[in-house]
């Protein structure tokens, strides 16, 4: 369970987002939308511990992400921003191979680049794919840490139909195992009955 | 994990090759530079050791964008973090990276250069010590240096960081015509890089941490 009790982000002395709070439990997707610059990337940033709060706190599972942070990232989140964290100039696996040994395992790789139907790029260094086959790669990742908490920028960007649906479908998966995600989006989603919080409502 | 982030690190420079190349091409430069001085300085060992020296610093400070900007700019840093990365081996994979690949190449064509310049120098184990030593100590201040402009340090960076690296050029010179020198070399090297590496490492904790 997360909860977010009167967080204020700023950024510089412009505060971005103001007394923001809500309460997302287990076996549940939120969706975060906003105009541009309404701080969604920076709301999933701040959960994901990378950025501190002017005031307010950040609780999981009834504590303070602060207090053990290290322990809160490495093991409770999976993190999908605007930079994937992936290497061009390495090969998809070079690339999921580096992650390999913290959070899963070589052999689920190719398990987790099927879903997504880009098992077979496996070799191909990353500046010869397109973007929505990249985010794929980014988005294989995230299946792949099995991580409870999943924080997701914008993640149907630039996918295909095919992308968007095995996406859905994967959160689905994630929220019925116990799992809590937070997806920021401009429009997608918002039909899908997940509850969602208009980030304009809590800009100054 | 250490070996997995240079591993990495290792295959991204051999892939994009820029960061060996810039290597070479300072070693390259600097010694058209050494051949067109005079014959009697350069065939001062003292004179040749320090011009080793200064291109490893050279190439210390050109070295190339992959050490920080890169990860931090493709969000490969948060990844990094969220599989459980400290950041003490992030720094510490990132300096030995550093020397490995700003340092090494130069130390072992050393030998070389100075059977190409005639060079009447013993390589022994104390001047390859102090030279790696020397390099390392490099290596560590220019990641703090890395580190520090990151968070917009500029002051800090230009002002403390750079000046520790005029220190052991200093000392190193005179190891090599007074070795009775070694000891206070290595400790001055010691105390440079592990004040640098303290230094990166605040700095880029409180970056990444709330």
């Amino acid at each position: 369970m997360l909860i977010c009790e009167n967080v204020t982000i700023s950024v510089g002395s412009h505060p971005i987002i103001s007394n923001l709070n809500f309460t997302l439990l287990s076996n549940n997707c939120l969706v975060i939308k906003g105009k541009n610059g309404s701080g969604k990337s920076t709301l999933l940033k701040a959960i994901a511990g990378f950025i501190s709060l002017s005031s307010g706190q950040i609780l999981w599972h009834n504590k303070d992400i602060a207090e053990d942070l290290e322990l809160y990232q490495s093991t409770q989140i999976a993190y999908l921003g605007h930079n994937f964290g992936l290497k061009g100039f390495l090969t998809v696996r070079e690339n999921l191979s580096f992650f390999a040994t913290c959070k899963f395992t070589q052999d689920i790789i190719t398990a987790s680049l099927k879903q997504f139907g880009i098992s077979d790029l496996i070799d191909q260094p990353l500046y010869k794919l397109s973007q929505g086959t990249i985010k794929k790669v980014a988005l294989a990742r995230v299946i792949l840490s099995n991580s409870r908490l999943w924080l997701l920028d914008e993640p149907d960007n630039n996918l295909d139909d095919f992308g968007k649906e095995m996406l859905a479908k994967l959160i689905d998966i994630r929220t019925k195992e116990g799992g809590c995600v937070i997806i920021t989006s401009h429009d997608a989603y918002i039909d899908k009955n997940f509850p969602v919080i208009n980030l304009e409502d809590y800009s100054k | 994990m250490i070996t997995k982030l240079l591993k990495r690190d290792f295959l991204l420079a051999i892939k994009s090759s820029n960061g060996l190349i810039l290597t070479f091409i300072i070693l390259l430069i600097s010694m058209l530079l050494y051949s067109f001085m005079s014959q009697a300085e350069t065939s001062s060992p003292a004179f040749f050791v320090h011009n080793i020296l200064l291109t490893i610093a050279f190439s210390s400070l050109l070295s190339s964008n992959i050490l920080f900007f890169d990860d931090l700019d493709d969000g490969s840093t948060e990844q990094m973090i969220i599989c459980g990365v400290s950041h003490k081996q992030i720094i510490l994979a990132k300096v030995i990276f550093h020397f490995i690949i700003s340092a090494v190449p130069i130390i072992i064509a050393e030998p070389i250069m100075a059977e190409i310049f005639k060079v009447k120098i013993a390589t022994n184990f104390i001047l390859v010590i102090a030279i790696i030593s020397i390099s390392f100590s490099f290596s560590s201040v220019y990641c703090a240096l890395v580190i520090s402009l990151l968070n917009n340090n500029t002051l800090i960076g230009n002002l403390i960081l750079l000046p520790l690296m005029i220190a052991p050029l200093i000392v190193g010179k005179l190891n090599i015509d007074h070795p009775e020198y070694f000891s206070l070399l290595c400790g001055l090297c010691l105390i440079i890089s592990a004040s640098s590496f303290l230094m990166s490492y605040v700095v880029y904790r409180d970056k990444y941490t709330l």
